[in-house]
């Protein structure tokens, strides 16, 4: 009767929120100051502080209050302590998804009690029930990082994206689809045009932390996009994954600003990984810009961190594969089979064996299923793909073959992202234009060209962004911008009849237009061109290609003028790291300004290793010759 | 700063401003909700829902794995039916073998195609006691 009393006045207690052991409170406050935890690294990861740039000091990135107990806790580390360690004496709900600080707080306070060694007689534990039932949830024992190759169909998703899989304890090997994964996305809802590009320069747009179930990214991303996937399992110990799923609890619905250079899905994935082992010293090493494949080079360089990396081949490199490994007879069937689906109940398909048989019929079920067109568009909802009775005849066709048939292994087409060079360089030249010898200092912030070696990037595919050039002439002693690109975007795929896409090339950017009167003049260029490529083979593999499209200009003393133009040319690898190109731009302006202009581009590249690479290019343009050899380094 | 290079300079800021992909929020939801993102708590689901659920939504998958007899999506559903690791190559087979009863049409729904494979597993001895465990 009186424990019942007691227990009656501890309940009525913290339902008031008070104190219970103002002494206690204390004591463990001073304790902390004693031992400089709010300096220490392991409360800094939780609360993402970050040393400031300029000054003394830390700030944290979470951009929301409900993060915080103290007013000042964005700002101040040992306030932020003292009041968390107030909080959870407390029963008063905080934090975005308000609950009792201990439950709003996990990891905190998981943290705070091993350091402090709290005693459960005078602070009470209390029950986390939603955080141990959305714990049980994901039942995650490992974490994997994953990486989803560049999409060039959407301006966002250039450079690629990661996220983090928390694989389940009880998942057998080959059910990671069943994990749930954990992305930092931005809410970037209603805005468009110049506002979206300076608002997500200046973090303007709210970043959350998200979770999906994987299959359903999967499907996005590799069947809907056709982007290979990477996945990268992290060596996490036991304690370290409780950390960062606790730390995961806490950032439910935290807001923080989200910057597209630099605090983005990549970086702040570095930040729960710090969670997870404080001895990680990761996000740091990215002042300004940070992308997705920097982060993949980065983990992959600490000790230990990386088990091993699986690739998950999208739809579009299992056709290709697929395609490729047919000779032409079987070519023949599968456009047959393509054309019409009887071919397979004809004796001359039935006539092949049957691995060969179930390679073809997997062709075409890809083909039928992939993603954007057709009727084999994959579908949402459970319901079978709409009203294909094609694919379901294809299936029923496979089945029929029986089990224990060979599968043919699919491996993407691009190599491990972080096995290619850094997406920063910087370039020494030297050359001479029109008998005047320059020195030339270049600078790109990202990405690739199609000269530089394919390893890590998808072939045929290049992204540079914000790159250019200064000369110097020792001989007149003048120093000019020679180039400042600002976009360059190219697709040279092959054509492939089963999978017919254009090869195409936007660029913009300020390129040199010499005159008699204006040596160094520069005008504003944008290109738009789509064609063909295609390839062939034996002694080398060139890539041929032809792009017809439109071309406008501004500047260098006339009106804007406009006109059809053509790219054509060729890229040859004789080596494995050589690269060599030859290309014609033609250009006939015809609105504005008419003119005729055609500038003709030799150029050779050889890596020397992941860091290093010698370029050396000739030129000729408006009947001037210029040629240029140097170096360029990846950083 | 004349147009051309300004529709260009603002084109380049909207693309090059994001490092990677940005999600539209109403395509999916945060982590901020009550349960585990994007799914009702699996905790407060039975098996038989959790399964219907992975079903549904990757029924293509599955009918593709079916017909092949092995693949990663099979091998899910056999993980979700609790199939041992030492089972699942009868099961695959199984499930290959009767492709046609299980999808008799290319309107076949998942759920009908689950209650089917239900119905084909009790009555295989392999799979019976299995079954009548879920």
């Amino acid at each position: 009767m009186r424990a019942g009393a007691l227990l009656a006045f501890g309940l009525v207690l913290w339902a008031s929120g008070a104190r219970a052991d103002p002494a206690y409170l204390a004591d463990l406050q001073q304790r902390a100051v004693e031992a400089h935890l709010a300096d220490s690294r392991g409360w800094q990861v939780l609360l993402h502080y970050r040393r400031n740039a300029l000054g003394h000091g830390v700030t944290s990135d979470a951009d929301d209050p409900r993060f915080f107990l103290a007013p000042g806790g964005k700002t101040d580390p040992a306030a932020e302590l003292a009041a968390t360690l107030a909080a959870f004496f407390s029963s008063e709900p905080v934090g975005a998804e308000p609950q009792p600080a201990q439950c709003a707080f996990v990891a905190r306070y998981a943290w705070l009690r091993q350091a402090l060694g709290f005693d459960a007689g005078r602070l009470p534990e209390q029950r986390c029930e939603a955080f141990f039932r959305w714990k049980s949830e994901l039942d995650a024992g490992a974490a994997t990082l994953v990486f989803t190759s560049a999409y060039l169909n959407n301006p966002a998703s250039l450079f690629g994206h990661t996220l983090l899989r928390l694989d389940r304890r009880d998942a057998s090997a080959g059910t990671p689809l069943l994990a749930y994964a954990v992305s930092y996305a931005a809410d970037d809802s209603g805005s468009t045009g110049l506002m979206y590009g300076i608002r997500g320069i200046a973090g303007g747009f709210t970043g959350y932390f998200e979770l999906q179930s994987y299959d359903r990214l999967v499907r996005n991303y590799s069947d809907i996009e056709n982007r290979d996937i990477w996945e990268y399992r992290l060596n996490l110990g036991a304690g370290q994954m409780d950390r960062l799923i606790a730390h995961l609890w806490e950032l439910r619905g935290v807001k923080f600003d989200y910057y597209f250079f630099s605090e983005n899905c990549a970086w702040q994935l570095l930040t729960l990984l710090e969670v997870a082992d404080p001895s990680l010293a990761l996000s740091d090493r990215f002042a300004l810009w940070v992308a997705p494949p920097d982060v993949l080079r980065l983990i992959n360089a600490e000790a230990g961190l990386v088990q091993g990396a699986t690739p998950r081949p999208a739809r579009g490199s299992a056709i290709r594969r697929r395609y490729a490994a047919l000779d032409a007879p079987e070519r023949a069937q599968a456009q047959a089979i393509g054309a019409d689906l009887e071919h397979v109940d004809t004796p001359v398909f039935r006539a092949l064996a049957p691995d060969r048989q179930a390679l073809l019929l997997d062709l075409a079920v890809d083909l039928r299923q992939r993603g954007g067109d057709g009727p084999g568009k994959a579908g949402e909802g459970g319901v079978a793909l709409p009203a294909d009775e094609g694919l379901h005849r294809l299936l029923a066709a496979r089945s029929a073959l029986g089990p224990g048939l060979p599968s043919l292994a699919i491996a993407p087409y691009a190599g491990r992202p972080e096995a290619g060079h850094a997406s920063h360089r910087s370039g020494l030249a030297v050359g001479q234009r029109a008998g005047e010898g320059f020195i030339e200092l270049s600078a790109r912030a990202s990405f690739h060209d199609l000269l530089e070696a394919d390893a890590g990037y998808a072939p045929e595919a290049a992204i540079e962004l914000l790159g250019g050039s200064l000369r110097h002439s020792p001989g007149s002693g003048r120093t000019r911008l020679n180039e400042l690109s600002l976009i360059s975007i190219e697709s040279l795929s092959p054509f492939n009849p089963l999978l017919p896409r254009p090869a195409w090339r936007a660029r913009a950017g300020w390129v040199p237009a010499p005159k008699r009167d204006c040596p160094d003049c520069l005008v504003f260029r944008a290109q738009a061109l789509a064609g063909l490529a295609t390839e062939t083979r034996g002694p080398w593999r060139i890539l041929w290609f032809a792009l017809p499209g439109l071309a406008l200009e501004d500047g260098a003393g006339h009106p804007a003028r406009a006109g059809p133009s053509i790219n054509a040319g060729l890229i040859a690898e004789p080596l494995t790291g050589w690269k060599i190109s030859a290309q014609l731009a033609h250009t006939a302006f015809r609105r504005g300004e008419s003119s005729d202009e055609a500038r003709w581009t030799l150029a050779q590249h050889y890596t020397l290793n992941r860091a290093l690479a010698v370029r050396a290019a000739w030129k000729k343009f408006a009947e001037i010759r210029e040629f240029s050899v140097g170096v360029l380094v990846y950083f | 700063m004349k147009t051309l290079p300004k529709l260009a300079f603002v084109s380049v800021l909207a693309i090059s401003a994001a490092a990677c992909t940005v999600i539209d929020p109403s395509s999916s939801s945060h982590s901020s909700s009550s349960s585990g993102g994007d799914s009702k708590s699996a905790s407060l689901m039975t098996r038989e829902q959790r399964i219907a659920r992975f079903t549904e939504n990757n029924f293509d998958h599955l009918k593709r794995d079916i017909s092949i007899g092995q693949g990663e999506y099979l091998s899910s559903l056999a993980s979700l039916m609790q199939i041992e690791p030492a089972r699942r190559p009868a099961f695959f087979a199984f499930a290959q073998s009767n492709f046609t009863r299980l999808f008799p049409g290319p309107q076949t729904r998942a759920a009908d195609m689950l209650a089917v494979l239900d119905r084909e597993m009790r009555a295989d001895p392999r799979f019976a006691q299995r079954v009548a465990l879920n």
